[in-house]
């Protein structure tokens, strides 16, 4: 089943599975291809595949560059790698604590925020197991509450202390790594960093936007 | 007949034209959060960066920066912000209809999109804040990133696509605080909304 070029696959799934509440914690993957051929024409949309995941809420999905693999985080703690053809789970990994946004991916690594374990990494492309072990963390004395950012071989992370943290993208070679700088901004960080022409952005439960960057 | 332009990397380059990065929440339509052109924030000088600027919005949290070739947009619980990029005086503001939770923005190409709660969507003009386009719905539109990871853009005629993939609606919450939608990312007459939440869709002309 090709994606992306115009094929449906109709799970079989009616309309009272595809309502929401019976399906529970998931991915979807829908096709806006056409609006005619799948058994529910009248919606003008199909899905593609449903996977169950675990915990009862996940964070919004994460594609590979070449969408061939999507990323996902629940609030069970546990992150997915999933076949973006098929929906098939290629691995998982449990990072600790919750997943509370979605994943950074960046040169082959995935970096992931928690509620109570910090920043936590893993290899994008999995461990040749079904379940694959963190390669490093950054201690985070709040929860990491936003996707983090990654850009020059850095990846920031704003925290439920009002902390933006910087680690080194490609860890330190040990299991948990230090900041490679910081700042506290006196307010939770309620606006994930972006990245941006030399400037980092970030925005603050207290209302400010906030830019750095070299002076 | 349907004509796939949408690969990720292409697809930030449509949303952003002109060399900018981070027009909607997780930098591009893949979320990767990967900003892979920056060359001045790096490994060897990040132990350098300081706070350049500090800009205040006027009603609560502020939500996930965007960036368009204007300045940086945010919003909050009630309005969309443009600031300047280099010393962040606030460019514009603009309120939806309807605002009850942070009216996410989002860049395509010189517009900033915006939408409240219950309210219409707009098209803003990214340097004066003046509404381009208004996209009259019932429905809470939610942007671009927002709740999606976008496999790629479809264009038909009169309209752009997109092919999406999201996480469920989150358990126990209000229909109408679930709703996420897709719209169209590029000029064009028709849009395409769906809620998932309770799975309708519909389409838009204007």
């Amino acid at each position: 089943m090709p994606v992306g070029n115009n094929a449906f696959f109709d799970a079989g799934f009616g309309l009272v599975q595809l309502n929401g509440s019976n399906i529970g914690n998931g991915v979807r993957r829908y096709s806006f291809d056409s609006p005619l051929p799948c058994s529910w024409a009248p919606y003008a949309m199909c899905p593609l595949w449903v996977t169950q995941l675990d915990g009862t809420d996940s964070v919004s999905p994460v594609l590979s560059d070449d969408q061939a693999t999507v990323y996902v985080g629940t609030d069970a703690g546990t992150v997915y790698a999933l076949d973006a053809v098929t929906g098939n789970i290629q691995w998982s990994a449990p990072v600790g604590s919750q997943v509370i946004d979605s994943p950074a991916l960046a040169n082959g690594r995935l970096y992931v925020p928690t509620e109570s374990s910090g920043l936590v990494v893993l290899d994008a492309t999995g461990c040749g197991s079904a379940t694959c072990s963190p390669l490093w963390a950054g201690p985070s004395s709040g929860a990491v509450t936003q996707q983090p950012a990654v850009a020059g071989g850095v990846v920031f992370v704003g925290n439920s202390d009002g902390d933006i943290l910087a680690f080194d993208a490609a860890g330190c070679a040990a299991a948990t790594c230090d900041p490679s700088w910081s700042d506290s901004t006196g307010s939770p960080i309620t606006g994930a960093p972006a990245i941006n022409n030399g400037q980092l952005y970030i925005g603050t439960a207290d209302g400010r936007l906030i830019a750095y960057g070299i002076p | 007949m349907w004509r796939i332009v949408g690969r990720v990397g292409c697809g930030v380059a449509l949303l952003c034209l002109g060399g900018c990065w981070w027009p909607v929440p997780g930098g591009g339509p893949g979320r990767q959060a990967n900003n892979a052109a920056e060359d001045q924030i790096t490994a060897a000088s990040v132990a350098g960066i300081e706070e350049l600027w500090s800009a205040p919005t006027d009603d609560g949290a502020v939500g996930d920066p965007v960036t368009s070739l204007r300045g940086v947009h945010v919003g909050d619980a009630t309005s969309v912000y443009a600031f300047a990029d280099h010393d962040g005086s606030r460019l514009w503001s603009y309120a939806p209809d309807g605002a009850g939770s942070t009216p996410q923005p989002f860049v395509t190409g010189e517009e900033v999109w915006a939408g409240g709660a219950g309210g219409p969507t707009v098209a803003l003009d990214a340097s004066t804040g003046a509404v381009v386009r208004t996209i009259v719905g019932d429905q809470t539109l939610l942007g671009l990133g927002e709740s999606y990871a976008v496999f790629g853009y479809r264009i038909v005629p009169g309209a752009a696509m997109v092919d999406g993939l999201t996480a469920p609606p989150r358990p126990g919450c209000a229909a109408a605080a679930c709703s996420s939608a897709l719209m169209k990312i590029l000029p064009g007459r028709c849009r395409w909304e769906t809620t998932p939440s309770s799975m309708l869709a519909s389409v838009w002309c204007n």
